[in-house]
């Protein structure tokens, strides 16, 4: 069968493409890992403070692997709690904690079915673009003064470039698939993203007008007397619903309406292609969890009892809960009053606010310096 | 060396481990997952029918209007934050012509949206 084919010489090509990217960056970072073998011996506390442990532990890999998986678990119990189900209760023992690691597992043990006639290496390809794309906001996110993987002086102007990559990747995966539900979904994911991004945008702008810098730790440290939520109090909540639309979680999931379009985008994604997905949802939402409670909640600052990387953690963690908790209590809206309702509404209250700051201009350089 | 030093260096180890990481996932599952192919199986699915007919199909765009929308609003916010960014080096008098083009913007948005509602019913 051709089809046997290609998957030999696909796993031939993967298995290739990935032990070189391996080799590639373990070459680009031979002097940071000798500088960590040295440090293991010297002076084992320090390597928190290297780049390589930023990378892949704390605010890098690791972190952003291992609160994906909790998040999903926290959610299945909470909505499952919300309709009187008990949800996840084998796995692991104690309210079945390990059943997102088990799903994990499963899938990798499940074959990943191409459809016919369908773009097979966009098709294959397209979920690690969205796993990729999604996790790469999570980079400017800063955890502490040090714990920022990268402190790039135009964070903001990043993020929001990094944002308009994601309708692309879904318009990839949807046409690739060649079904019709997957077209249809990913050209709601596309109306629902053009239409919400500009609602965050003109939201963000007065964290960046009243901390008057670009990057996140700027604006982190402009919030060191009053966190910026005091003052734009409507741009957070707009910020709030366009994050949600932008994520597709549940008051706005049209793109992947499970009671409509089977799953959207990705209906013909099986095995760990959809996993991969997934993953990529619940990546996206540690991302702009963290952009929040950066641009509005004071990031990492708090009283000087615990360390600022806790206080990061612990605000990130609440906004994380209550956007999961959307999940359980919110009915879907249709899709015209989706995109008419980003128009109409969340733009003007978004204008208002920066027309407030405007009017209270005097007075705000008086409170803030 | 110098490249070192900027973590811009560490924005692209991070973007080739993510996308290492995505293929190793799937090179582990195409090595270890059970391959059995079949005509059902690979068929597009359409709820348990036949799919007729070709599946790339022209759609509607009924809220194309949004996106040009989209195109024009998305470089005036960009051009905002231009302005935004000093916010407190202008004077109100200064800062007030930004202002009135925002308070332009919201009626012109309601006028678009009106028409976009009758031209696409």
């Amino acid at each position: 069968m051709q089809s046997e084919t290609f998957t030999k010489s696909f796993l031939r090509a993967i298995g290739i493409a990935s032990a070189a990217i391996l080799i590639f960056v373990i070459y680009l970072i031979r002097y940071p890992i000798l500088q960590v073998l040295y440090l293991l011996v010297t002076n084992p506390l320090a390597i928190a403070t290297t780049d390589l442990f930023k990378v892949i532990i704390f605010p890098g890999l690791l972190y952003m692997s291992l609160i994906p998986l909790i998040a999903e678990w926290v959610e299945r119990k909470l909505v499952a709690r919300v309709q009187v189900r008990i949800g996840p209760y084998y796995v692991g023992g104690w309210e079945g904690f390990l059943q997102p690691i088990a799903d994990l597992f499963k899938l990798l043990f499940k074959e990943v079915i191409i459809p016919k006639n369908s773009d097979r290496l966009v098709f294959l390809f397209s979920p690690i673009l969205a796993f990729t794309v999604a996790a790469i906001p999570t980079v400017l996110v800063p955890y502490s003064k040090t714990f920022v993987i990268w402190n790039y002086a135009y964070g903001v102007l990043l993020f929001f470039a990094l944002l308009a990559f994601f309708p692309l990747v879904v318009l990839l995966a949807a046409w690739s698939s060649n079904n019709k539900y997957s077209l249809i979904g990913g050209l709601r994911a596309l109306y629902q993203q053009a239409s919400y991004e500009i609602p965050i945008f003109l939201s963000v702008l007065p964290s960046v007008m009243l901390a008057g810098s670009l990057n996140f730790i700027g604006i982190v440290e402009a919030q060191a007397r009053i966190w910026f939520i005091a003052f734009a109090p409507i741009s957070a909540i707009v910020f709030f619903v366009a994050m949600l639309a932008e994520m597709e979680r549940v008051p706005f999931d049209m793109p992947e309406a499970d009671s409509e379009l089977v799953s959207g985008w990705t209906t013909e994604y099986s095995g760990i292609a959809w996993g991969l997905y997934q993953f990529g949802i619940y990546v996206k939402l540690l991302a702009f969890a963290g952009v929040f409670a950066t641009l509005f909640l004071g990031g990492f600052l708090g009283p000087s009892f615990l360390p600022h990387f806790i206080w990061a953690f612990i605000k990130v963690l609440i906004v994380v809960l209550i956007l999961l908790s959307t999940r359980a209590f919110w009915p879907r809206i249709r899709i015209d009053q989706l995109v008419r309702g980003g128009w109409k509404f969340l733009i003007p209250l978004a204008i208002l606010n920066i027309i407030l700051l405007f009017i209270f201009q005097p007075y705000l350089s008086a409170i803030l310096r | 060396m110098a490249l070192l030093t900027d973590g811009s260096f560490w924005f692209v180890i991070y973007i080739l481990l993510l996308m290492g990481a995505g293929l190793t996932f799937y090179a582990v599952a195409f090595a270890l997952a059970p391959r059995k192919s079949s005509a059902i199986k690979e068929d597009t699915f359409e709820s348990g029918q036949l799919p007729p007919g070709e599946k790339r199909v022209r759609l509607v765009m009924q809220y194309f209007v949004f996106l040009l929308l989209f195109l024009v609003f998305d470089v005036v916010s960009m051009f905002l934050f231009s302005w935004g960014y000093f916010f407190f080096s202008y004077t109100q008098t200064q800062s007030l012509y930004p202002v009135l083009f925002l308070l332009f913007v919201i009626p012109s948005i309601y006028v678009t949206v009106k028409i976009a509602r009758q031209v696409s019913v």
